[in-house]
């Protein structure tokens, strides 16, 4: 017996269970309260993590030794905390810290205007596109900051690895998303000229 | 544009109010009267099909096409 026919017979459990066809509209409004929640969350870890960071930074250049294992999760090693001035370790953290911040600001702003506003606008396919901009920022600041720390010890190392890959795809997504929105958007101005 | 739309002189000759048009083929009337005033990028065949039904007329008796009426692409 299928769940379709079940709840024909049982129109009492058919209640229970959540048949209801919700709306594209309504699911997106589910996803993007979803989507608001973690990005808020993403917000305040990357203020407490570059915060707590660029503590240990400076707390490991007045020589305590326990800021050592923070320091590994910035790719600090002890031997390149002699070459590095303080304030430059320092700001490389923030800035790390604050590109990624932005991003979470972003995506909850992408949250709001799916939440708040029509799916298919102008609004939304500009936020993916910022989404994108300042994920490419992201990648860029990860890739090249770190370069920078490293460069007093005069050895220069790019990698990837499937983080930085993710986040590229992620770029390419969101442009993706914002163009089609865009084309949306236009067709939907289109058909409304048409009786 | 050079399409001209003459459906309120069809409405004229049935004696219909615009009102009861749109309620008939169950469309706005404020896109009836951006139609009856050619404000329109296109009118759907189901519309069209519509009117014709209710005015017992044919799509050409609503639109005529004059080739001084300007640009035909319509922007």
């Amino acid at each position: 017996m299928s769940l379709s026919e079940f709840c024909r017979r049982h129109p009492r459990w058919a209640r229970f269970l959540t048949l209801r066809q919700r709306t594209a509209q309504e699911r997106m409004r589910g996803y993007a309260g979803g989507l608001m929640s973690l990005a808020s969350l993403g917000m305040f870890a990357t203020v407490l993590g570059g915060l707590l960071l660029a503590f240990a930074v400076s707390e490991a250049y007045a020589g305590k030794s326990g800021a050592r294992p923070f320091l590994q999760l910035a790719g600090l090693g002890p031997d390149s905390l002699a070459r590095v001035p303080p304030a430059m370790a320092v700001s490389v953290v923030l800035l790390l810290a604050a590109s990624a911040f932005a991003c979470f600001a972003q995506l909850r702003r992408l949250g709001k205007a799916l939440d708040r506003g029509p799916l298919l606008s102008i609004l939304v396919a500009s936020r993916f596109r910022w989404l994108g901009h300042l994920l490419g920022l992201n990648l860029f600041a990860g890739l090249i900051l770190p370069q920078l720390v490293r460069l007093q010890t005069i050895r220069i190392g790019l990698g990837f690895n499937s983080g930085f890959l993710i986040s590229l795809i992620g770029v390419f997504v969101c442009y993706a998303v914002a163009g089609i929105v865009r084309e949306g958007v236009r067709a939907a101005d289109e058909n409304r000229g048409f009786v | 544009m050079p399409i001209l739309v003459n459906l309120d002189v069809m409405l004229a000759r049935r004696k219909m109010k615009s009102k009861d048009l749109a309620a008939r083929i169950g469309i706005t009337e404020a896109n009836l009267s951006l139609l009856k005033q050619g404000r329109v990028k296109g009118v759907r065949f189901a519309t069209l099909a519509a009117i014709c039904a209710v005015l017992e007329c044919q799509p050409g008796d609503l639109l005529e096409y004059r080739a001084d009426g300007g640009d035909v692409t319509g922007k």
